[in-house]
């Protein structure tokens, strides 16, 4: 039996954090409070372990800033904080486990006020089962 | 008005790359709008608002004035070191085609200098300078004023003494102060630019620019420790 492959997931089906309810833009500017940048899809999921990727791109100012990517079902929420450290494209996981059927949220904040930098989203997948440990 | 359009300064560097403070800096101020100017040291803070009046000349850009500006109060390098305050006073008075007199008597019990008026400038401290020039700007009247930090003039009480005359009794007035004193910005100012490592960038919530100052200084705090521990 093979796996199930990784449902992609465009960056149009997330939504901006800066302008609630409006498609993510291709380039977000970090210049601000600490917020969500993105927010969305709404996939619809079924019990289990998941994997959620996300396919980033930072500059150089944005590589210094802290983020979190949180991985969002119901109420429980699975914080993943990283800071990219280099500019360039990178891929941040995170593993999650789902108790029901719902729909899963992923949301990436930048955590800190920041001055300058900007990030695309690249876009993003979800897969069922433990990813990394296949 | 101040209309400020694509303002830019930038020093010769001996590594052959400019040395640029800022770019692309555009903003418009109206009578009676209070604008700070945020920034660690040696950002462009003070040059900016020396730019704005007129004191240093910026690299490319408009600075168009279409109300009165003060000189950058606190900046004493206007006047002229071999005449005495009273002098300066009168000069300055009848350039700006005030009565010397009463511009005088104003200054005198403004600027609380005493008889050192009499005294040539040049023998001034910083601090008596910048009373003077505090003093004359007040004096004077003008519809914006610039300010490159208010701490500058001296002791506490002549802190409060010179904001209270700026902040409350000149409210229909406009500003822009440079300054690190994030308390005053909450209570005077409605708009911020922040200046950091080449850019400036506007910010029209005065919380916002705050929140980026501080975490700017922090950063700045924690990487020194690091380097120091180094």
């Amino acid at each position: 039996m093979t796996a199930p492959s990784p449902l992609p997931l465009a960056r149009e089906r997330f939504f901006h954090g800066d302008a609630p309810g409006q498609p993510c833009p291709e380039t977000l500017d970090l210049t601000g409070l600490g917020r969500i940048l993105v927010y969305g899809p709404y996939e619809p999921v079924t019990p289990g372990l998941w994997t959620a990727t996300l396919r980033l791109e930072v500059c150089a100012d944005g590589a210094t800033r802290p983020f979190q990517f949180d991985v969002v079902t119901g109420a429980d929420v699975t914080e993943t904080r990283f800071r990219p450290g280099r500019p360039g494209a990178f891929q941040v996981q995170a593993r999650h486990a789902v108790d029901a059927d719902g729909l899963m949220e992923l949301r990436l904040w930048v955590m800190k006020p920041t001055f300058h930098g900007e990030l695309r989203l690249l876009g993003a997948t979800l897969e069922r089962g433990d990813s990394e440990a296949r | 008005m101040l209309v400020v359009r694509d303002l830019a300064k930038r020093y010769p560097s001996p590594r052959g790359e400019p040395h640029r403070l800022f770019d692309h800096l555009s903003f418009e101020l109206e009578r009676g709008g209070r604008l700070a100017v945020l920034g660690r040291n040696g950002q462009g803070k003070s040059t900016l608002i020396k730019i704005l009046g007129g004191v240093v000349a910026p690299s490319a850009g408009e600075v168009r004035w279409s109300m009165t500006a003060s000189w950058p109060m606190g900046f004493g390098g206007g006047f002229q070191g071999g005449m005495t305050g009273i002098d300066n006073i009168r000069f300055l008075a009848r350039i700006y085609g005030r009565d010397p007199a009463l511009t005088l008597a104003r200054v005198e019990t403004f600027a609380e200098l005493g008889v050192a008026l009499e005294k040539p400038v040049r023998f001034y401290s910083s601090g008596m300078r910048a009373r003077l020039a505090f003093g004359l700007s007040l004096a004077i009247e003008f519809d914006c004023y610039l300010i490159d930090e208010v701490t500058a003039v001296g002791d506490l009480a002549f802190i409060h003494k010179c904001e209270r005359e700026l902040f409350e009794r000149r409210a229909d007035r406009a500003f822009i102060i440079a300054t690190h004193d994030l308390a005053l910005v909450r209570r005077v100012c409605d708009r911020a630019i922040v200046i950091e490592r080449g850019r400036a960038k506007m910010f029209e919530d005065v919380e916002t620019a705050m929140a980026i100052y501080a975490t700017l200084c922090e950063e700045t705090e924690v990487a020194g420790r690091e380097f120091a521990a180094e």
